[in-house]
């Protein structure tokens, strides 16, 4: 009868340790729930002070904050697009309008940038629409595809202040 | 006439530039895969993705000298990616035949406990307790 519970004892110690041993190896590419952030800072670097009224021409100082916990090393773009109310942008459709700056940034896992942007806009109006939609490469399809993350600023810009 | 083949060359010479600009981001993608692969196979690929992103911050500022520097950089990320993977490979075999060594060690101190593991834990017991007397209650 001891016999046996010393045995089961030392074959579950045993167990336990070649548990021990192969987990790590198993769990280190495993990412339960991968996902990517975009941000849009105002020029302090904040959430906030973003530029409301503005002048044609006139340029403009934000930052954009990409984020990477998808697992693996990503290469993102931001498509920076101008648009108006009237268009529609979604987290499956990207906003149907002329990309006025793009900025690429490759991100191991766990890291984030933050990159400071200059822009100005061209053309007077009100509730103009600026969004910024993230794109990610695919290896597997060769091409960037939209990553389901925007954010966007709403501008009058005026023709003279 | 050579004023305005000079103009001409001048206007040209934004787009030339911009040209490059994006042959070179088609570069900087093709890298990026290749950095991809090598993660894949276990390479640590950080320093590499460190000097991909100075190429692509070279490529966004337009300038003439730093396209140049871009594009030199870019080829010696590409040449050291191949390394990467290779120790990259290298790195995930031997932690595979550590693994696997480990769990045969296991298997064989399993069998060794099997066999032989009551008789030393008796054999223990008894020396531990070598010269106890047993009364009867």
């Amino acid at each position: 009868m001891i016999e046996e519970e010393v045995k089961a004892v030392a074959l579950v110690i045993i167990g336990l340790m070649g548990a021990v041993a192969v987990y790590p190896v198993l769990e280190a590419s495993r990412v339960v729930e991968p996902f990517s952030e975009l941000g849009v800072l105002g020029p302090y670097m904040k959430i906030g002070d973003y530029p409301r009224e503005l002048v044609v021409g006139e340029e403009f100082n934000l930052y954009l904050y990409v984020g990477n916990h998808e697992g693996t090393t990503q290469y993102y773009r931001v498509l920076v697009k101008l648009g108006d109310q009237s268009m529609n942008v979604s987290n499956t459709m990207p906003l149907d309008a002329p990309v006025v700056a793009q900025y690429d940034v490759v991100l191991s896992n766990e890291f984030n940038s933050t990159i400071p942007i200059t822009l100005s806009v061209g053309k007077a109006g009100l509730n103009q629409r600026l969004v910024f939609e993230l794109y990610k490469y695919d290896v597997d399809s060769g091409g960037f595809v939209y990553h389901q993350r925007w954010n966007q600023l709403w501008l009058n810009v005026t023709s003279t202040r | 006439m050579v004023l305005y083949a000079l103009l001409i060359l001048l206007a040209l010479l934004p787009t030339a530039s911009a040209l490059e600009q994006e042959e070179l981001r088609a570069v900087a993608v093709e890298v990026f895969r290749a950095i991809s692969e090598a993660e894949r196979a276990g390479g640590d690929v950080s320093e590499l993705v460190l000097r991909l992103n100075e190429a692509i911050r070279l490529i966004d500022s337009e300038k003439e000298v730093d396209l140049a520097q871009a594009k030199v950089l870019l080829e010696q990320v590409r040449a050291q990616t191949s390394l990467v993977q290779a120790a990259g490979v290298q790195q995930t075999t031997k932690s595979y035949l550590d693994i696997g060594a480990t769990l045969v060690v296991l298997g064989v101190v399993g069998v060794l406990v099997w066999v032989y593991g009551s008789q030393v834990f008796l054999r223990l017991w008894v020396r531990r307790r070598v010269g106890w007397r047993v009364e009867r209650p």
